[in-house]
């Protein structure tokens, strides 16, 4: 148990390392940067050179590239990401203040998309042939398809601007998170629904299935003690994409709902080429994926005794 | 499930606003107030800190907390007649000391020479409470209109910087800021404000990046304001959809800026009959009339009407037939679908901004209808798209051949624009030669208004000659409020609101 806990340990930082640098790696081979940003925030477009190079200076664009993730690794290693040359203030603060923002919104959607996506699978899986099965099925394919900004701003003409029941945008109470939960639920609950649904058909058709069938049992329960659980596996696997996707992929719900996480405060930082908060959020954005891919590991072997086997073996 | 929820939670958000609050979208959080830097969001600013001298309509400049001033006859010296009892926000008195301590915190100091003000004044000193005296090294007419902007000239309190080091937002403004986080920013009436205090109470700045966001809040009754160049900026087609909408109010300014296509001289375009072909190619009144709101806004020259010293407006020549003689007249032969002259073809790079913000207005539209306006003349267009910190750094590199940009505006017009656009020293010139140096080195420095006007027009009809830029679009300013806002009116310029004879209901 502590080699597999210290494997993955050391997994896990090795992978913070590589995405880290290939960060930095991209940020200065990318044309522009945080002393130009600068500049023309305090001087308008049309800031002298002088000033550009004297930023330049300041800031110590000019040493080398591992200098620089030396120095910015040297400190984040004792808890100090920098400060946000964009905001003033320090990085820690800024994921501080928006990381729990980012993680409600995440954490509400998924459970959307998780009830949604399992209830709609299960449901077209029993009505294989039925009209219930082929609407569902039409349901997932748009919730995945339709763009994100379009059902935000569809679902904000309809339910605030005509029906006034839901506030457009802003974090104010309940009411305000149904509309950025749900549209960041949508396209992961459409996913879900179909590997449920094609999983669990295809587990249905087995002969364990048939063979609870035949002793008598009843269609619900062989459909949650027979087929669900083996149908398990693969929606797993879905479930972590799209629940890691759902932390990342939150730029456009934050922006257009006006909900200050940290997915919107990343591509704002990344626009701004502010080098320490790109790096950060690259980071919190990286130690989330890495969570959420062991933990789904873990609730694999749980469920899938094969797998605790196999590691055993190993 | 969402119905069933909506009907728990009944009408949300039309409703919440406190008596005597005015409730405005803002794209940008309230941010840090540090008069000295450059962090936090202009209106917070602005509604807190004031200026010695206030931008009015027009360039007018107007008493604020200077009641009245004196140039001296040299030009090298400017005196300030304080405003007697002015109190900061925290009752610390704002006096010539205060004022003194405020301006040495940017005057002659490293980062803040952008502002020639910074580099020209040699000497601050408060010969009583209420007299300040400004001594320059040169005679530097818009030292006045420089003292207007936003930051870093207006004043902090004293006592809230006592170590020098910027604490808390205290200024002498009209609003006192009460608290602000990344959604919001709270401010409360100064009852003891030396000027007319406002009739509301509060203002409550609501943060809504989202352009279309902010246009759906106010239709559902969330914010009561939205608009302006840097507040909460409203399209052209926003404009056009609000129009028609009675529930709103939609209130049309006269443009301060100006949209440009301009061209790298160390290009292709260096050659004056490609740039003279392209401004001819150049449809600009359809361009306005599809994209920008309508042929009213067309561009006539380097600064809009509305700008002090803008010299003559020159209406736009569009002649596709001419510009073709000039491409054949200079050697540019037409192969098959594009021109070629010694052995090089006519394709240029244009470069476009997929994030404009800052000022600059989205002009990737514009681009399309250009490239398909020079694909019939036989000239190669190619479009490239780039965020704008990589916009601003290729333009200083010099890596494009065609870009668009747009001028400051006020308070900061005609001197910004044009010492930050046509001079040598500037990262992205819009035009810049040593001649040019002079003309607009004469332009700055001239005092009395023929003297202006003149040195002015004479930068203007350099710049005509060279067909330096294609003026494209004046953008009108808008505001949208409620129809329960009375009292609204277009401010002076783009930082500044004026609600003071603002009501609600």
């Amino acid at each position: 148990m502590g080699k597999v806990v210290a494997r993955h340990l050391v997994s896990a930082v090795a992978v913070l390392l590589v995405v880290t640098f290939a960060t930095f790696l991209l940020l200065r081979s990318t044309p522009g940067n945080t002393a130009t940003s600068i500049a023309v925030r305090q001087a308008g477009p049309g800031a002298s050179q002088e000033q550009v190079d004297r930023l330049h200076a300041e800031l110590r664009l000019d040493s080398s590239l591992p200098v620089q993730y030396g120095v910015w690794l040297g400190r984040a290693v004792q808890g100090d990401l920098g400060r946000s040359d964009r905001s003033g203030r320090t990085v820690t603060d800024e994921i501080a203040a928006k990381a729990p923002r980012t993680l409600f919104l995440g954490l509400g959607a998924a459970v959307i998309a998780l009830v949604v996506g399992f209830g709609a699978g299960v449901l077209s899986a029993v009505d294989r042939r039925g009209g219930l099965a082929a609407a569902l099925r039409v349901g997932a394919l748009a919730a995945v398809s339709i763009p994100t900004f379009w059902m935000s701003f569809l679902l904000i003409v309809l339910l605030s601007e005509q029906l006034r029941w839901l506030p457009t945008s802003g974090d104010r109470g309940f009411a305000s998170w149904i509309m950025p939960w749900v549209v960041l639920a949508l396209p992961a609950a459409g996913a879900i629904s179909r590997v449920v649904s094609v999983s669990l058909t295809e587990t249905m058709s087995r002969q364990h299935v048939t063979a609870a069938r035949a002793r008598g049992a009843p269609g619900w329960s062989v459909v949650l003690r027979d087929g669900l659980p083996h149908a398990a596996g693969a929606t797993l696997n879905v479930t972590a994409m799209h629940v890691g996707m759902l932390l990342t992929g939150s730029v456009i719900v934050e922006t257009v709902f006006a909900w200050p996480g940290l997915g919107a405060w990343f591509v704002d930082s990344v626009k701004f080429r502010d080098n320490g908060a790109v790096l950060g959020g690259v980071l919190v954005f990286a130690l989330a994926f890495i969570l959420i891919t062991r933990g789904i590991d873990v609730v694999q072997k749980i469920t899938d005794p094969r797998l605790r086997k196999a590691e055993v073996g190993a | 499930m969402l119905v069933a929820t909506a009907g728990l939670t009944g009408c949300a958000g039309a409703d919440d606003r406190p008596d005597g609050t005015i409730r405005i979208a803002t794209a940008e959080p309230v941010g840090n107030l540090n008069p000295w830097e450059f962090l936090g969001q202009f209106h917070a600013m602005d509604m807190v800190y004031e200026p010695l001298v206030a931008y009015g309509h027009g360039g007018v400049l107007e008493p604020a907390l200077a009641q009245r001033w004196d140039v001296a006859p040299d030009g090298l010296t400017v005196t300030f007649h304080l405003r007697d009892g002015v109190t900061f926000h925290d009752g610390t008195a704002f006096d010539a000391e205060a004022a003194r301590w405020n301006l040495e915190h940017w005057i002659g100091e490293e980062g803040y020479d952008f502002l020639r003000t910074s580099t020209v004044v040699t000497d601050i000193t408060a010969t009583d409470d209420l007299t300040l005296v400004l001594t320059l090294s040169e005679p530097y007419p818009p030292l006045l209109q420089e003292l207007t902007i936003v930051r870093p000239v207006r004043f902090l309190s004293p006592a809230s910087a006592p170590d020098g080091e910027y604490v808390a937002p205290i200024g002498t403004g009209p609003w006192v800021h009460e608290s602000s986080t990344d959604t919001t920013g709270v401010f409360v009436r100064n009852d003891d404000y030396w000027g007319t205090a406002p009739s509301l109470e509060r203002v409550e700045l609501r943060v809504i990046p989202d352009s279309q966001t902010r246009v759906s809040a106010l239709r559902a009754g969330e914010v009561d304001l939205i608009g302006g160049g840097y507040l909460s900026p409203i399209n052209a087609v926003e404009a056009a959809a609000l129009a028609g909408d009675s529930s709103v109010t939609l209130l049309t300014g006269e443009a301060d800026t100006v949209m440009l296509l301009t061209f790298n001289a160390d290009s292709l375009a260096g050659e004056r009959a490609v740039r003279e072909a392209i401004s001819l190619a150049t449809d600009v009144e359809s361009i306005n009339d599809v994209l920008y709101g309508g042929t009213d806004n067309v561009a006539r020259g380097f600064f809009p009407s509305s700008v002090p010293h803008s010299g003559t407006q020159r209406d736009h020549v569009h002649d596709i037939e001419r510009a073709a003689r000039v491409l054949d007249d200079a050697g540019w032969v037409l192969e098959g679908d594009v021109r070629v002259k010694d052995g090089r073809e006519l394709t240029l790079d244009l470069l476009l901004v997929s994030d404009p913000v800052h000022g600059l207005m989205d002009s990737r539209t514009t681009g399309q209808a250009l490239q398909d306006a020079l694909a019939g003349l036989g000239v190669v267009l190619v479009q490239r798209v780039v965020d704008q910190a990589a916009y601003f750094d290729e333009v200083a590199a010099g890596k494009y051949d065609l870009a668009f940009t747009t001028t400051y505006g006020a308070p900061y017009d005609p001197t910004n624009t044009v010492t930050s656009y046509l001079t040598t020293t500037s990262t992205s010139p819009v035009w810049a030669s040593e001649e040019l140096d002079a003309l607009v080195e004469v332009a700055v420095s001239a005092s009395d208004a023929d003297q202006l006007d003149a040195a002015y027009q004479a930068v203007y009809d350099y710049l005509d000659v060279q067909v330096a830029f294609v003026p494209i679009t004046c953008p009108p300013r808008y505001y949208a409020v409620s129809t329960q806002v009375r009292g609204f009116t277009i401010p002076a310029h783009e930082y500044h609101l004026d609600l003071t004879a603002v009501v609600i209901g």
